[in-house]
């Protein structure tokens, strides 16, 4: 039983995380970037520009 | 991808004409993007594109606002110790493709950092003082993308809207997941009391969180005098608040709220999905700031200087360089070709002499500048007048504009009727219940989240076809338009005109063409454009070539003088025809040219297509009615029904006249403003200043005018498919609202009904838009 209310207690911990995780992220506009964000895969890799 | 598939090389979009078939772009910008995408080294744009993309048009430079905010900018950036931030408003804007091509154009130029927000159509710079911000904007110019000064507002509202449809989702799953332990069988315990207390809290969170905005929005509809789907939606919201926390603190179960929680989430998820659409729709032009952001360069003692147009007073000197725009009425000290197609939509650029008034809201045609002195205050001027803000065309929310204020009544009859028959025969309790029941059960919730979210799929279909609706409701009052009215200059036609016939050119020898060309390109007045269009293009050098202002160009090469203008300046004294422009060596005419408006690819073919859809077209122009009446039998469009000579107050006062809410316009200029403003529905394809599409409900990139159609038959299927689902919510509620009304419906009933009625009505509305698509 207290094994279930701990998990009942760490699952709404989680959720609380991911809801400010969310908060912050349309905050800070990474919404309006998702384009430019799936780019970064193919960004060239700065170093190597390095002679 | 070739121009054997009938798509536009650049941009995919379907080549209308036999000219675009030939050369396989659908408009010049899109062939020259396409040019230099390729000479550059940038064809991963097609890669990352995935997809059409948007045509380009005509490539056009910075606006003189855009130069009066760089100048602040680049004297800034310049004085600042290190690297400075610098951000712009970007049209043209759409995809990953775009993302890419703008950023890696952002290094190249010297930029460190380049944030591009592609639903916004906003640019973030962090550049060096030694950053060249005019080459960087010229070459985002050189791709099809017109950039601004940022004036674009803050989505906060949005934003705000976005957090609580997150949060209030998360809060409402997490309820669901908990009461669900419960349904299936949770007894009494200590951990029943646990779940259900949780389950309750995170259920009140979420009401709490998404109720606020839904709320407001009934509150403000009844302040309007407005029966509004809010009402039923709020009612039920509190009543049923009510219920769960009275069951709740009474040591029942959760009562309502975790169906309540999941209920404000899906009815929130429809607002914002609907707000979203129509907020990426208008952030993909430019934004304007109306007469406020206009600027102009005024004469000084010490030189010219840019102002604020609403600082210009009487009496101030102007200098009024090619393509400016005249702010205010002036009379000019130099003569200039004026263009006053914005005023009054006539198509021909006018000569202007020094000493005669240039009206406000004229554009400087030719090439050369002229001085002006400033005859009234810009606020007194008519183009003020014009340039105020549109007033709010809002004209009520999608929701009620298709679901109506019958459908609302019944809900709340049918909800006040149970309650009341439930107090007499069982007590308050039993009434609270039953219309709590039948408000959170009934369809508000399918309608709620099905109808945004068929109203969302149709704006996606129209933008694929390159149409941007701009107004929530437009959609829904589109549906209701039986006729279309066109303005001519620069709506039913380009605004540049052609050679009806290039036979005479092709007449001409190799020698004397490519003298016709240097004299055709070293002129602006747009009818040499359309001659130098029609030639070969050759090297400009040489003898030099003099422009006689209301006259033509003209050249001596060899002791020969060859002229290019008007008939009787080029060649007096012989009878011409119907030419309007003549070439000619030493008076003696080589070529007679006739030149015409140029109707817009596959007009003809669309206006008879509306006929038959049950459209029949207008033309309303403030052009000569001759030439009104010309293109009418050009497109297709009986005479009468077209008329000419109409101010922009006269075209208003014809829509108002002539049951204005079923009529849908069609204009670019300032001059449709009015009019577009009286219209039921009103759109433009001038997306190169952002004044018209701002006071219109759609714009349109596409080269034709298949984007009328294409809304028109969006519209009419969005009004089935809502019908649809009316039907639907008919045949639920008489099931649900029975079992409300019978005191049968216990929470975990209406946990259930709501989910399954909401999913039906979803199913519904993607398979019959779908068929569609």
């Amino acid at each position: 039983m207290n094994v279930l209310v701990l998990t009942l207690f760490v699952s709404l911990c989680l959720a609380a995380v991911a809801v400010a995780l969310f908060v912050w992220t349309v905050r800070a506009g990474t919404h309006d970037h998702l384009d430019q964000l799936s780019l970064l895969p193919i960004e060239e890799d700065p170093s190597e520009e390095e002679p | 991808m070739d121009a054997a598939s009938g798509l536009c090389l650049h941009c995919l979009a379907p080549l209308e004409g036999p000219e675009a078939r030939a050369h396989g772009f659908c408009c010049r910008g899109c062939e020259r993007v396409h040019a230099l995408l390729s000479r550059e080294g940038l064809d991963r744009y097609y890669e990352l594109r995935r997809g059409a993309g948007l045509p380009v048009g005509e490539l056009a430079g910075p606006s003189l606002e855009l130069e009066a905010w760089m100048q602040a900018q680049e004297a800034r950036l310049a004085a600042s110790a290190g690297p400075a931030p610098v951000a712009l408003d970007l049209q043209g804007v759409h995809c990953a493709g775009c993302v890419w091509l703008i950023d890696t154009v952002a290094r190249r130029e010297g930029a460190l950092r380049c944030d591009v927000s592609a639903t916004r159509g906003r640019l973030e710079l962090v550049a060096a003082p030694s950053f060249d911000l005019r080459a960087f904007v010229r070459a985002l110019a050189s791709l099809g993308y017109r950039a601004g000064p940022p004036l674009k507002r803050a989505r906060a509202g949005l934003d705000g809207l976005t957090v609580r449809v997150g949060v209030t989702a998360a809060l409402a799953a997490n309820a669901m997941m908990l009461s669900l332990a419960i349904y299936l069988g949770l007894e009494d315990g200590p951990l029943h009391a646990t779940v259900r207390d949780v389950a309750f809290a995170l259920g009140a969170a979420a009401v709490l969180v998404g109720g606020g905005p839904l709320v407001r929005a009934a509150i403000e509809a009844l302040r309007r005098g407005v029966l509004s789907l809010d009402l039923p939606i709020a009612l039920g919201l509190l009543l049923a608040s009510i219920a769960s926390v009275a069951s709740w603190v009474r040591g029942g179960d959760a009562g309502f709220a975790d169906s309540l929680a999941v209920f404000v989430a899906l009815v929130l998820g429809g607002r914002w999905l609907q707000e979203r659409m129509v907020a990426i729709d208008r952030d993909r032009l430019l934004a304007t700031d109306g007469a406020e952001g206009l600027v102009t360069r005024r004469v000084t003692d010490g030189g010219v200087e840019m102002v604020r147009c609403m600082e210009v007073r009487r009496g101030d000197r102007l200098l009024l360089a090619a393509g400016d725009l005249v702010p205010v009425e002036a009379v000019l000290e130099d003569p200039c070709l004026l263009s006053m197609d914005w005023i009054d939509g006539e198509s021909q650029p006018r000569d202007a002499a020094a000493g005669t008034v240039a009206p406000a809201g004229s554009f400087v045609a030719g090439a050369r500048a002229a001085r002006a002195v400033v005859a009234k205050d810009f606020v007194e001027s008519s183009l003020h007048d014009l340039l105020r803000t549109p007033p709010d065309r809002r004209r009520g929310d999608l929701l009620d504009r298709l679901v109506g204020p019958a459908y609302v009544l019944i809900v709340l009859a049918l909800a006040g009727g149970g309650a009341a028959l439930w107090l007499a025969l069982e007590g308050p309790g039993a009434a609270l219940s039953v219309a709590t029941a039948v408000l959170v059960v009934t369809c508000p919730c399918a309608l709620g989240l099905a109808l945004p979210l068929a109203h969302e799929r149709t704006l996606g279909m129209l933008r694929r076809a390159g149409v941007y609706v701009r107004e929530p409701s437009a959609l829904a009052r589109a549906a209701g338009v039986d006729r279309v009215v066109f303005d001519k200059t620069g709506t039913l036609t380009f605004g540049a005109p052609r050679l009806a016939d290039a036979g005479p050119l092709e007449a001409l020898s190799e020698a004397e063409r490519a003298i016709a060309y240097r004299l055709a390109a070293q002129s602006s007045h747009p009818k040499a454009a359309a001659v130098s269009s029609a030639l070969p293009a050759v090297s400009l050098e040489g003898a030099p070539v003099h422009e006689q202002p209301g006259a033509g160009v003209q050249v001596r090469i060899d002791g020969a003088l060859y002229r290019l203008g008007k008939p009787s300046w080029a060649a007096p004294g012989r009878d011409h025809g119907a030419a309007d422009l003549v070439f000619a060596k030493d008076g003696a005419p080589l070529a007679r040219l006739e030149t015409v408006e140029r109707p817009r690819p596959g007009a003809e073919d669309e206006i008879a297509k509306l006929a038959e859809a049950g459209y029949p077209s207008f033309i309303l122009s403030g052009d000569a009615p001759s030439r009104v009446q010309a293109l009418a039998a050009r497109v297709g469009v009986p005479e009468e029904r077209a008329f000419g000579g109409a101010s922009p107050r006269e075209k208003a006062d014809w829509l108002a006249a002539r049951d204005p809410e079923r009529a849908l316009f069609l204009g670019d200029g300032l001059n449709d403003g009015p009019a577009a403003d009286v219209a039921g529905v009103s759109g433009t394809p001038a997306v190169d200043r952002p004044f018209m599409p701002a006071r219109t409900d759609f714009y349109f990139v596409t080269a034709g005018l298949g984007a009328v159609r294409a809304l028109l038959g969006a519209a009419a299927r969005l009004r089935r498919t809502t019908r649809g689902i009316l039907a639907l919510a008919v045949v639920y509620n008489a099931v649900a609202v029975t079992l409300a009304l019978a005191g049968r419906v216990e929470p975990w009933t209406a946990a259930a009904l709501m989910p399954a009625g909401s999913l039906a009505t979803l199913a519904y509305t993607r398979l019959s838009l779908k068929e569609a698509a």
